[in-house]
């Protein structure tokens, strides 16, 4: 009988272990950006879905 | 203007050097692009047109000398990959010498496209977030973003709605799950009389995901990770920075009243160019220096 008991125990430890938690996000550092610099402010952007860099260009 | 997809800017002076990708249904158009990507051992830029099923190839030597022949084009037919059944290929990104292509299917998450059109190596399996398997695979299929590490050994997925973020070992074509971060609960509720089941989110939904961008040392994400209205003026977005165990290492916080929109950060010279809005209004192309 307690051996019954202790495997159901064991299972339901098992189960609860498995719970997925959520952790929220916590960096190791954090950095403020200064206010930047403004590379472009006429070109009308529309719903730009990425921006990569190649070599000297950006593409977006 | 509005008819082009896709612009080149100089991103030392942020001058607009050329425009391609025109919108439409014909050689070479677009309609909704997905995210771009570049094949750095043909120096090709990737774009992927799931409405039209095509993968477009752009040379950016010959969009910007303004040759004629600046593009080809690869045809899919998820018929002759999947069957019968239907299917919907979502993106595709270079991929050693082929395509890796993901799918909003419970058939294929993601795989790799053979040289004879068809899909190899699918991966079919999902962190079980939630009990129902519909549910489930939805919640994979929203606005999932994912990216793949330069050097081709490792791949990241996030999720939109909550924020869980996997990361998968590439070897010998085989996908193989290394590490899974839950970060922000999903919450959502099911679209009604949809089948296969789709997700609409809700107000208290958090957003996790945005946007996630590779480098061989790092895994850049733009996240909001809080219930986030449409119509937010205030920046909420935050650029974390993990590395590839799915360690937070790092958060880059925007000045206030400047939300990003699109970001790519460039190690070397110690910079990110983002695409942000600034006090709720238009959007800028500009940098900010991480040194």
């Amino acid at each position: 009988m307690y051996k019954y008991f202790l495997l159901a125990w064991m299972i339901s430890s098992v189960a609860c272990s498995e719970r997925v938690v959520y952790t929220g996000i916590q960096p190791r550092h954090v950095q403020e950006l200064g206010e930047g610099e403004l590379l472009n402010s006429t070109h009308l952007f529309s719903n730009p879905t990425a921006m990569i860099i190649v070599d000297s260009l950006l593409v977006v | 203007m509005q008819d082009t997809c896709l612009w080149i800017f100089n991103k030392r002076t942020g001058e607009r050097l050329a425009g391609f990708g025109l919108k439409g249904r014909g050689p070479g158009e677009l309609l909704f692009p997905s995210p771009i990507s570049y094949d750095r051992d043909n120096r090709l830029l990737v774009v992927f047109e799931a409405n039209l099923n095509k993968i477009i190839r752009y040379d950016l030597g010959k969009v910007l000398s303004g040759a004629g022949d600046f593009y080809s084009e690869i045809r899919l037919n998820p018929r002759e990959m999947f069957g019968e059944k239907p299917n919907f290929i979502s993106d595709a990104r270079p991929y050693k010498e082929a395509y890796m292509i993901r799918s909003k299917t419970d058939q294929m998450r993601f795989g790799i496209l053979g040289h004879d059109g068809k899909a190899k190596t699918m991966y079919t399996r999902f962190l079980p977030l939630v009990e129902d398997k519909e549910e489930n695979w939805a919640l994979f299929s929203y606005s999932t973003q994912w990216a793949i590490k330069p050097d081709q050994t490792k791949m990241v997925y996030a999720t939109y709605i909550g924020g869980v973020m996997e990361i998968f070992n590439i070897n010998e074509e085989r996908f193989a799950l290394d590490t899974a971060c839950y970060f922000y609960e999903p919450i959502y509720s099911p679209s009604e009389g949809v089948v296969p089941k789709w997700l609409v989110t809700r107000d208290e939904t958090i957003v996790g995901f945005e946007r996630v961008d590779a480098t061989d040392d790092y895994i850049y994400a733009l996240v909001v990770g809080e219930a986030y209205p449409p119509d937010a003026v205030e920046s909420r977005k935050k650029l974390f920075v993990f590395d590839w165990n799915g360690n937070a290492y790092k958060q880059y916080v925007f000045p206030p009243g400047i939300r990003p929109e699109s970001v790519a950060v460039d190690e070397e010279q110690g910079c990110i160019y983002a695409i942000v809005v600034k006090d709720g209004l238009t959007e800028f192309l500009c940098k900010f220096s991480i040194k």
